[in-house]
């Protein structure tokens, strides 16, 4: 070869990796932070100057906080997987046991597991951390023989076997996973004699982040309706005539529909919804009866899961000229990776307050009572005359059956500065022992002032609730229940314009149920007439009810905050379409249940000022705006991070800390990448951020230290614990153990390095078919608002700056992303905010995760109203708020800052720094800058009470870290362009050189 | 040019341009197909292309040094486009995921780096056999 031919080539070669390599440096600098994040690196770390302690302000109950160890992990892994056993326990749900199926006999062990979902069982749903480590996951065959069950392998491991047309689960496989009647060969069939004593069936669904339950499926029909491999699988082991009983495992987030129990001859039904890490060690215990199941629905369970009031306006809907809001809207033009229609579609929440058991009780109610057209055909889907409670309910709001049976009976309730106290005495009347729940519900009055106004009033709404310790046979117990009646208030958004109580009647009841307290409410009223969901006739119990008058209506308990003291007002006008389109929507309203059931309302058409707020892009640095020299910047005051910890956060020392940050400081803090980084100049350290709700998602040790277990694991094995689902948590109806669960995840973000979690989901279960619902706590505003209350302050008090999420009306996955949604304010309010309020209010969360969605037509991380005048306004809240995952157009950060949005999640090389930098900087724009000082200031309150501050003193060194990966690729960038440089000269001399000397 | 005899190398290069060619276009329709669009990197590779074809139609030696550059720069630019879209389709999440498939992604990947390997090769060798 010549040797011009040489090194021609051989720089062409240098040239071509220096080209290659020079991008992928440069994108891998542009992900820095997230690389930093996964590799567990910090580009800068405080180190105590020598003689300095290492102060502790949220300890461990495990170890020093700072100095972890393996051990200190063991033990607390011990703990937890006891933990998670139990909220099992008691949040499985018994709805069915005929003729006393269970518990199982000690002779009763040789089984065979049917479905595909007991081999491949639902832990959790596709989103929402822990995970599931490989290495502590107790499935439901490894819980069955630790108890010593016989399984029926022949037939287990058949389920193992892949299809080959599978469509591999998780969040993009099938709701509905089962084997065709083919797959029950003769040797199968034949293989149940000897395991014939249970008959276990498993049925699952599948649903999650991004992806509703399908109303309609494959096979037309609802994802929750029973599927035709289903009703194949159970008429084989029906017809079989083998098993001496069929029990089914409901394994589902979802309240599936089960009209078929009698036709297939099954025994008994647990529901289960997702156990977690070890929580079929929970299941077994109840199946076997060493645990009596004591968990209660926190969903009504319908006949047809398309029945509800709210089910016939979820989905897809967009607007009738989306094609001239796609036009009329700068974000629909801007190039995007996702096909997403961020700006065209819209939900109705035609439904109001009637969400839930809201919806199904209160139509009972006025059924019962002949009122409101409520026994029409408008809404009917199972019943066969006319609307029946019983045809279209299956297991109402908080049923669910005990192994033995309780006696309640309410001793007394009292009133005291708003707080009603409900003292009920419980009696384990049976022979074995459990525990039970103190349903407290109330009725409020429905007046002519409620109708001349709009304001709607369910018949029966939880107001509290309480759980017996373990009580044995004849035993009993006094449950005291405080209620504050600001959560029986109702929000009237057309006059009052805030909470008020109604003059009238008011009861107050315990039930076994919703239906039950409202058929005790319907007694004391003197109603005839009614049944219970089975359709059998109930007399109902006034002796559990409670009753007072109020004599006049009540607008100024609550026009006040109780958290801040501002005044309550209107804040969502514009969520209303009416406000947009005049008499758009029809409301249900129980003053004609005929005619205002919801029925799809999809004939919205987009005005232009409706385009124009769609659009979003609607800040304009004002004229007025002072210029940021205004404000002082980088100007050295000695405050550091720690110093600000219980510093109140109206304490005027804030202002001296934040005159210390400059604009690049308080920009590097918008994007957020699993965490944030160093910031010198407050010193303060990096901070990790992970996402919730079922544990912590990320590894324990992320700084691989100890050395040894589990340590610099990054994948999904050595992962937190992964909690039963936040549903299951919620089913227990019990406080101590929320507060627990929010202990634990909070001692595992002491183990796993995070101060900001991504939890709990305080979102409500809108429809049965939302497919993020196993995040979220239930149905019920209140009963949500209580247990995230809990949750939220247990997290917090172990220094979790705990982001509640997603805020707010994250109700569907459906059109998630930008989707408006219409609703009036009375349902806002009372429905989908009322968890929040709990665990901001109550719980002191520091923090929030905002929803994709939009209030209305403003994006929420936008809406000023949402975060700025609701959460830190009329609630009071002090911290920081995070959007969901910053990738999409619509997100507007100029926008985001003005209407209260801190920082940015995930934002991948998508930096919104320098984009927020040069408008301030271009426009000169004080007013901003402003904004953005002020959203430090949460952010820094946020950490400065958190777990982030472990370790840290007042005299701390700041070491600026390369990380090594860095200085691999700058080396592998300046060797291979030196190269290309020598050898491209070479080149050059030896061709055209030699070229000239020849031409000489 | 004295010898118009074109060597191993021109036809290795010449392939190696249609290769790049072909993809470039190939993947401007199918971005805006998919709505994954994202004109640098085919661009550098019909450049690329374009300017192979050049220097060897031509005859100009030294141009056989850009083609190769060209290329492993749209690959990098390609997959680092596509991370999202990687990260997304690998995980439960979606997060991030286009409507560019791991099959489709993969196939251009490999053409692109197939275009850069022969190019590379093409520029240690001769294109034409020189006079006598």
């Amino acid at each position: 070869m010549k040797k011009s031919n040489l090194l021609r080539g051989l720089t062409a070669v240098c040239a071509a990796v220096l080209a290659f390599a020079i991008i992928m440096t440069n994108t891998a600098m542009a992900y820095s932070s997230l690389l930093n994040s996964a590799l567990g690196i910090s580009t800068g770390e405080l180190v105590p100057v020598d003689g300095e302690d290492s102060p502790v302000f949220y300890a461990s109950d495990y170890g020093d906080v700072n100095n972890l160890t393996q051990e200190d992990l063991d033990a607390l892994l011990a703990d937890e997987d006891a933990f998670v056993e139990q909220e099992m326990e008691e949040g499985a749900v018994l709805l069915r046991n005929e003729n006393n199926a269970l518990p199982l006999a000690a002779d009763e062990r040789n089984v065979s597991l049917f479905g595909q979902t007991s081999a491949e069982p639902l832990y959790k749903n596709s989103s929402g951390g822990g995970n599931i480590d490989p290495t502590r996951v107790i499935s439901f065959y490894d819980a069955l023989k630790e108890e010593g069950f016989n399984i029926n392998d022949t037939l287990y491991n058949a389920y193992l076997v892949p299809d080959e047309d599978e469509g591999g689960g998780g969040m993009w496989g099938p709701s509905v996973e089962e084997k065709p009647a083919e797959f029950y060969t003769d040797e199968i069939k034949n293989s149940f004699a000897d395991y014939n004593d249970v008959a276990f069936v498993v049925v699952g669904r599948r649903g999650g982040e991004n992806v509703d339950v399908s109303a309609s499926d494959e096979e037309g029909i609802s994802g929750l309706a029973l599927h035709k491999d289903e009703a194949d699988m159970l008429r084989i082991i029906n017809e079989s005539g083998q098993f001496d009983k069929i029990i089914l495992i409901v394994n589902s987030a979802y309240p599936i529909e089960m009209t078929y129990l009698d036709e297939y001859n099954i025994d008994a039904v647990l529901w289960i919804g997702t156990p977690g890490l070890v929580g079929f060690r929970g299941v077994v215990d109840v199946l076997t009866g060493e645990v009596n199941p004591s968990g209660r629905l926190v969903d009504t369970f319908a006949t047809d899961s398309l029945s509800a009031a709210a089910t016939q306006n979820c989905g897809n809907f967009n607007y009738v000229n989306v094609d001239a809001v796609n036009e009329g809207t700068a974000d629909s033009k801007i190039p995007s990776p996702f096909p997403i229609n961020y700006v065209g579609c819209y939900v109705v929440y035609q439904e109001g307050i009637y969400v839930g058991y809201k919806y199904y009780e209160t139509r009972y109610e006025d059924a019962v009572l002949g009122q409101g057209n409520a026994d029409g055909h408008a809404g009917t889907f199972a019943s066969t005359n006319g609307w029946n409670y019983a045809e279209e309910v299956l297991y109402p709001f908080g049923y669910g059956m005990s192994y033995t049976t309780f006696e309640q009976k309410l001793d007394s309730v009292s009133e005291s500065d708003g707080v009603i106290t409900a003292k009920a005495t419980v009696t384990n009347t049976g022979d074995v022992a459990g525990k039970s729940v103190v349903e407290v519900y109330v009725q409020t009055p429905y007046t002519d002032y409620d109708r001349e106004n709009l304001v709607e009033k369910s018949a029966i709404q939880l107001a509290g609730f309480g759980k017996t310790k373990l009580l044995q046979p004849g035993e009993s117990e006094t449950v005291t229940v405080t209620i504050d009646k600001y959560l029986i208030a109702s929000y009237d958004y057309t006059n009052a314009k805030g909470y008020i109580l109604d003059a009238g009647d008011y009861y107050l009841a315990i039930g076994d149920s919703a239906h039950d307290a409202l058929n005790n409410v319907l007694a004391a009223k003197g109603a005839t007439g009614m049944y219970d969901q089975n359709g059998e006739p109930a007399t109902g119990d006034a002796a559990k009810t409670y009753h007072w008058t109020q004599d006049a209506l009540d607008t100024e308990s609550y026009k006040l905050s109780a958290a801040s003291g501002a005044e309550v007002t209107n804040l969502f006008d514009d969520a209303d379409l009416n406000y947009w389109i005049k008499d758009s929507v029809t409301y249900l309203t129980r003053q004609d249940w005929e005619g205002t059931f919801p029925t799809p309302q999809n004939n919205v058409t987009a005005t232009d000022e409706m385009i124009r707020v769609i659009d979003g892009h609607l800040y304009e640095t004002p004229a007025d705006a002072p210029s940021v020299s205004t404000f002082t910047q980088g100007e050295k005051k000695g405050l550091t991070l720690v110093d600000m910890h219980g510093v109140a956060y109206d304490d005027p020392l804030w202002e001296d800390f934040l005159d210390q940050l400059t604009l690049d400081d308080m920009t590097a803090m918008i994007d957020e990448n699993f965490g944030q980084s160093p910031i010198e100049t407050v010193m303060k350290p990096m901070n990790r951020n992970q996402d919730g709700p079922g544990g912590a998602a990320g590894p324990y040790f992320p700084d691989g230290s100890p050395q040894d277990g589990l340590a610099n694991n990054t994948g999904i094995e050595g992962s937190c614990t992964c909690y039963v689902g936040e549903m299951v948590a919620a089913s227990q109806w019990n406080k101590e153990m929320i507060i627990k669960r929010g202990y634990f995840i909070g001692e595992d973000a002491l183990f796993s390095g995070v101060t900001q979690l991504w939890c709990p989901g305080a979102d409500t279960h809108r429809t049965p078919l939302s497919g993020r619902n196993y995040e979220y706590y239930s149905e019920d505003g209140v009963l949500s608002y209580l247990l995230c209350a809990d949750e939220v302050k247990a997290m917090q008090d172990k220094g979790v700056a705990t982001a509640i999420k997603h805020f707010a009306l994250n109700d569907q996955e459906t059109n998630r992303n930008g989707g408006a949604v219409f609703s009036n304010e009375q349902a806002i309010r009372e429905i989908y905010l009322k968890a929040f309020e709990g665990g901001f209010t109550k719980g002191g969360a520091t923090s929030t995760m905002t929803s994709y969605s939009r209030v209305g037509l403003t994006y929420i991380g936008h809406s000023a109203a949402m975060l700025k005048d609701l959460l830190r306004g009329e609630w009071g809240f002090k911290g920081a708020t995070i959007s969901d995952c910053a990738m999409h157009p619509y997100q507007h950060t100029v926008e985001g800052l003005v209407g209260g949005t801190d920082f940015w999640c995930i934002v991948g090389e998508k930096l919104r720094a320098p984009e927020l930098k040069e408008y301030i900087t271009t426009n000169d724009d004080g007013n901003l800058y402003g904004m953005l000082r002020e959203s430090q200031h949460g952010f820094y309150y946020m950490l400065a009470n958190s777990n982030v501050i472990n370790g840290l003193s007042k005299n701390m060194e700041y070491r600026a870290i390369t990380p090594a990966w860095q200085i691999a690729l700058y080396a592998i960038d300046g060797v291979f362009g030196v190269a290309t440089v020598i050898l491209g000269a070479a080149y050059v001399f030896t061709t055209f050189g030699k070229k000239k000397q020849n031409e000489r | 040019m004295e010898n118009n005899k074109k060597t191993l190398g021109f036809y290795i290069g010449l392939i190696s341009a249609a290769i790049a060619l072909i993809t470039g276009i190939a993947l401007l329709i199918y971005g805006n197909a998919v709505k994954d669009f994202y004109a640098i990197p085919p661009v550098i590779l019909i450049i690329g292309a374009v300017v192979a074809a050049v220097g060897l139609l031509k005859n100009i030696h030294f141009l056989a040094i850009v083609p190769g550059v060209c290329y492993m720069a749209s690959v990098a630019l390609y997959v680092t486009s596509q991370i999202g879209n990687i990260s997304g389709r690998l995980s439960d999440t979606g997060f991030g995921a286009t409507g560019t498939t791991l099959e489709m992604l993969i196939a251009f990947c490999v053409l692109m780096v197939a275009a850069a390997i022969l190019a590379l090769v093409a520029s240690f060798m001769k294109q034409y056999q020189e006079a006598a």
